[in-house]
């Protein structure tokens, strides 16, 4: 909420300029968001006599002005129709420079030359709606500034409250009360004082359908007002706080509103409708479901039962707390009012604001909650300003408040601020700041202060609030800096959070580059990458359509970074290691961590599986994993249908599936505008974490010499390296320490493929003899004849 | 004796003589076999050696032998510099300012890295790492956290939600890594010492400086009496180690409904050290961090703690704004944009 530093300074006292002000408050209470000159500053406007006026030569409706503006006397060419001789009038010399960066140049009207402005208010940026030249009292002096004689400049602070304080600071004497706290000073204002009288009247009821709607409702009926423009000191307040002045009776309620922080409310008496049983007033009930309002803003809106109305026989007059109606506002022609000042239920109030979308400076109020007792005090201000402003007579008040808010008292052990801020203060000291405060401090037999509450402090109600007020007034820079006393204890470590980082090491130091990406895309990409059926946690609010789903994989952000990245250059290498989310039958939210990598080949792009899958084979056996790769049927989503595997991490005898590894379906890339092959891996953490942290056993290096033999074959175009070294294995008697592929290409020809492989043979045991090697290499060779249908290459 | 003496040297000058002239291995080789081999004179002299007295050969021995050292290692020089001399070491030449062959750079993101700094910084003063997931329940994110529904507290931050389906419990994605807090305390009785670094998500127009989803990191730390002094020491103590200079904790009192007293805290400027008059603090000597407290007791209440146990002080700040504090790194968009160009400077 924007303040006035002037208004501030009224209420508080404080000797402090606006800019030291606010950085006081931003260390000791509230954060000062900005502070802005604003008021009457324009310099060059001096104030002058109108010493002699005679007609415009040239100009039926000018007339030519000598003024005396202290130093000298200027002629001035005026078309206003009230300047008089002898009135002490505002001019604006030559050079000066009004609102709307308008510069006063001397100048020739109709062959007369004026040598400067004489200005309405208008013109001089201090609120319109005055006809003519702006006519100054009989004490101003010629040749004084205008500036000094209007004494109007002030300082904005944007100050900002967080909703703990919404109900006591969001206005100035709030404030002021704050800022007197902390200085030690005292408050210039009466709030004590301001108490309803006893009388209540018969002219009308208010009647509160239940107790949960609003603690207290003030109704104040007053006759004979006059409705008209509010004085200049009022309309300038609010205007320099961003309110636009409306009438009288409007703007003292807007105005009592920014003075206590009680927004009110005013009708039009005569407008309202009597109930069926011939009696007057309002009735603070909820909407009927359905029930329609057309309020201030123009727009009708329907309501629901969980919206508080202010009604009358005929309906709806104003939404609670939010907006008045459209035709039950003062106005003109009102000739009585009726003044609401009321509590209201906060959490009603916000979800009807939030439901309607409606946004008033009084829900602001209202729906962070107020002080029941506020309500009367500022009708009673509102009403004592009515009756200076507005006139008005008989009135007449009623105050529903079936149970009064009172003071609430709150423990505060002694020794406890002390024990949570870490200073020493003591009984006495405490005893003595928390009255500044308007508590009351009084010490028990148990060693505990009892402190009561003001009721306008609804934050305060544990001892951590009032510790924390303790620790606003002493400043929390005289808090020492203080090692805490704990005790030793080991770090245990995250066995996830350290796969990650060794996952992520890895791949950095195999090439790879990690990104990290949103964690919402597109139905669009979703359907494109073939993931349309996933079973999708769907944002209920998101920024965008592209990003309305939790993404279930981290690849479409990932060729998206690849394509982007492809501008700039001819190969790439990335990883991301993040969470993927989705829901299944079984689970409503499966939240999962994934790594996955892609690489794009500059040349010979056909080859990057084969690239990417030594690159993952290194970094997996980099972590421990040894990993075997197995041809995946029926893949689907977005990997290429015929050049995609499974990933398993070897335990002993087992294989557990780890991930996925392949190139990406050519009709994905095409979406994504990708010209290049893609590999992309993706590994499951909670898969892999079954297979890290297993200690692994020393094993014996071969200490014989090993036979090393080839062994050339042509294959079937549908048998696979791992069928071939699986049949070697099969047939190895133990005495196959290790087989290698060293060559393979497609003989056309033949319609076969041609493989080679060294097939290592030793014994643990004893120097194998090459003859034992010979006999078994063509046993092995005899059996992939029979079973796999190879042949050997002569 | 001394003729005797004399010839040696005669021998060994005549050697040296002739090698210095030779010019190939085969010049080399003869001149060896003329003076070393069997059938040499130098040869000879050494096996009349045994025929002189042993007076004699005290005298004389030493220095035949050394002589016989000499010429061995003037043989082996001049192999040595022939060897040299054969090979065209210019067109071997190397010009050794030509780019390396290319290979694939690796990196961590940045955030990365500064995620393990932080980490490894708070690991080192004792503090655990916790985590939680990012999806998160109303309870968790909010209403544990003293913000229940309907709570003003909540238009503080703007949360995306997930659609629920009917009768499922409300779902949101984490908003701040506070989230953790409760989780955690569930599980564990204090006194503990945790971080809990993260992603969170706040529904917000990204510009330069905000991000709808970035990185925080929540340190939290409780016991019977943990006390504001005890914050403004681990704050000091991480900042200056992660800054790597003496760093000032400046607590501004704010409102956070998950603590009491809540705190905005600053750090002193590390351009200026916190003088007045610097741009990177806007001249006011301070940088505005995060947000900090202690733990309110219905907190505590909400995780099964006893009311007024314990005390705990917690403190959170965003990822980010240490990186681009630390890096000069301009706009926050950056770090979620993918570019090469920039992941490839860390």
């Amino acid at each position: 909420m924007k303040y006035s530093y002037k208004w501030l300074q009224e209420l508080s006292g404080t000797q402090k300029t606006a800019q030291e002000l606010a950085d006081f408050l931003t260390m000791r209470t509230f954060e000062v968001e900005s502070v802005e000159e604003i008021g009457f500053d324009t310099e060059n406007v001096i104030i002058g006599e109108v010493m002699e006026l005679v007609k415009h030569p040239n100009a039926d409706r000018l007339r030519v002005a000598q003024i005396n503006v202290g130093s000298e006397t200027l002629q001035i060419v005026c078309g206003a129709p009230n300047i008089e001789v002898g009135q002490k009038v505002p001019v604006a010399m030559v050079g000066a420079k009004l609102p709307g960066n308008f510069e006063i140049k001397e100048s020739e009207i109709r062959d007369v030359t004026s040598y400067g402005m004489v200005c309405s208010q208008k013109e001089l940026g201090l609120g319109g709606g005055h006809e003519g030249i702006f006519v100054l009292p009989e004490a101003a002096v010629s040749g004084d500034f205008l500036r000094d004689f209007l004494n109007d400049s002030d300082f904005l602070l944007d100050i900002k409250v967080l909703p703990d304080r919404a109900h006591d600071a969001l206005s100035h004497v709030g404030m002021a009360r704050e800022i007197v706290a902390l200085e030690e000073g005292e408050l210039d204002y009466d709030y004590e004082s301001l108490v309803l009288p006893e009388s209540e009247s018969k002219a009308f009821t208010v009647s509160i359908q239940s107790e949960g709607l609003s603690k207290r409702y003030i109704g104040a009926l007053i006759r004979d007002i006059e409705v008209k423009a509010s004085p200049i000191w009022l309309q300038n307040r609010l205007k320099k706080l961003g309110i636009r002045s409306i009438n009288n009776v409007v703007d003292v309620t807007n105005f009592v509103m920014l003075e206590l922080g009680q927004p009110l409310h005013s009708f039009d008496w005569d407008i309202m409708a009597e109930r069926e049983d011939g009696s007057k007033g309002v009735d603070v009930r909820f909407a009927e479901a359905g029930e329609t309002a057309a309020l201030l803003d123009g727009k009708t809106y329907t309501l629901s039962g969980e919206d508080i109305v202010i009604a009358d026989g005929a309906g709806v007059l104003a939404v609670a707390g939010v907006m008045g109606g459209k035709d039950s506002g003062v106005t003109g022609e009102t000739k009585s009012i009726f003044l609401e000042g009321a509590h209201f239920d906060s959490v009603s109030i916000r979800k009807t604001r939030t439901k309607l979308g409606i946004r008033t400076d009084a829900s602001d109020r209202f729906e962070k909650d107020l002080d029941p007792n506020l309500a009367e005090k500022a009708m009673v201000r509102a009403l004592e300003l009515l009756a200076h402003i507005a006139k008005g007579s008989d009135v007449a008040i009623v105050d529903v408040y079936p149970d009064p808010f009172v003071s609430r008292v709150v423990p505060l052990p002694v020794g406890a601020a002390q024990k949570l801020l870490g200073i020493d203060i003591s009984a006495e000291d405490i005893e003595k700041i928390l009255p500044r405060l308007g508590c009351r401090v009084k010490r028990n037999e148990q060693d505990v202060l009892d402190v009561t509450v003001p009721t306008y402090r609804l934050d305060i109600d544990s001892a951590e609030d009032l510790i924390e007020e303790v620790g606003k007034m002493i400043g929390y820079d005289v808090v020492p800096v203080i090692a805490p006393k704990i005790s030793l204890t080991g770090v245990t470590q995250d066995g996830v959070r350290l796969l990650q980082r060794k996952l992520q090491d890895s791949a950095c130091a195999n090439g790879f580059t990690e990104v990290l990406n949103y964690a919402f895309y597109s139905r669009q990409d979703a359907e494109a990458t073939g993931m349309g059926d996933v079973s999708y946690l769907e944002l209920a609010n998101p920024m965008n359509p592209d990003q309305a789903l939790m993404r279930a994989s981290l690849l479409p952000h990932m060729l998206r970074n690849i394509r982007e990245n492809l501008k700039h250059q001819k190969s790439l290498q990335l990883f991301e290691s993040g969470n993927v989310y989705y829901a299944s039958e079984f689970q409503a939210v499966h939240e999962s961590q994934i790594f996955a990598g892609s690489i794009v080949l500059e040349k010979n792009d056909a080859e990057s599986f084969f690239v990417l899958k030594g690159m993952l084979e290194r970094m997996l056996h980099g972590i421990g994993i040894v990993s075997t790769y197995d041809t995946t049927e029926s893949v689907g989503q977005y990997w290429h249908p015929t050049r995609t595997g499974d990933i398993f991490g070897v335990q002993g005898h087992d294989a557990i599936h780890i991930g996925r590894i392949g190139e990406i379906h050519p009709f994905v890339l095409e979406y994504f505008q990708i010209k290049k092959r893609v590999a992309y891996f993706e590994l499951d953490y909670a898969s892999l974490q079954k297979l890290v942290g297993v200690v692994k056993s020393f094993v014996p290096m071969n200490r014989y010499p090993e036979v090393l033999r080839d062994i050339s074959i042509f294959v079937p175009a549908t048998v696979r390296v791992k069928d071939i070294i699986d049949g070697i294995n099969k047939k190895s008697q133990g005495l196959v320490l290790g087989v290698e592929l060293f060559d393979q290409y497609f003989d056309e020809e033949k319609n076969m493929k041609s493989l080679a492989f060294h097939i290592h043979f030793g014994a643990m045991d004893r120097t194998l003899e090459g003859t034992e090697a010979d006999a078994l290499l063509e046993k092995i060779t005899a059996s992939l004849e029979k079973t796999l249908k190879v042949a050997r290459r002569v | 004796m001394n003729e005797l003496k004399k010839h040696v040297v005669d021998i060994q000058n005549e050697a040296f003589a002739l090698v210095a002239k030779a010019k190939t291995e085969t010049d080399l080789n003869e001149i060896e076999i003329r003076f070393l081999g069997r059938k040499s004179e130098f040869n000879a002299l050494l096996k009349g050696l045994k025929d002189l007295s042993s007076e004699e050969r005290q005298a004389v021995g030493p220095l035949v032998n050394a002589i016989k050292q000499e010429m061995i290692r003037s043989f082996a020089e001049a192999r040595q510099k022939m060897k040299l001399a054969s090979v065209d070491w210019e067109k071997d030449r190397l010009d050794v300012t030509a780019p390396g062959v290319k290979l694939p750079e690796g990196h961590l993101h940045i955030l990365t890295q500064v995620q393990r700094e932080i980490e490894d910084i708070f690991t080192s003063m004792g503090f655990d790492i916790a985590s939680g997931p990012e999806i998160e329940t109303e309870f968790y994110n909010f209403d544990a956290l003293n913000t229940p529904a309907h709570h003003p507290a909540r238009d503080m931050q703007d949360t995306f939600y997930i659609k629920s389906k009917d009768g499922q419990e409300n779902l949101s994605l984490r908003s701040q890594t506070s989230a953790v807090q409760v989780r955690y305390m569930e599980q564990h009785t204090p006194p503990f010492r945790i971080i809990a670094p993260g992603r969170v998500f706040r529904n917000e127009a990204t510009d330069t400086t905000h991000e709808h989803t970035f990185f925080q990191f929540e340190a939290l730390m409780v016991g019977e009496d943990i006390n504001v002094g005890n914050l403004k020491y681990v704050a000091q103590e991480f900042f200056s180690r992660f800054f790597k200079t003496e760093v000032k904790i400046r607590l501004r009192p704010s409102y956070f409904p998950f603590v009491e007293p809540g705190f905005e805290f600053d750090i002193s400027c590390l351009s200026c050290g916190g003088e007045k008059g610097c741009s990177a603090c806007r001249h006011n000597g301070w940088l505005e961090l995060g947000g900090a407290g202690m733990v309110n007791q219905n907190v505590f209440v909400n995780a099964g703690y006893e009311r007024n146990r314990y005390q705990g002080l917690a403190w959170g700040f965003g990822l980010e704004r240490l990186a681009m504090m630390k890096y000069d790194i301009p706009d926050i968009r950056l770090f979620h944009s993918g570019d090469t160009r920039f992941l490839s400077q860390f």
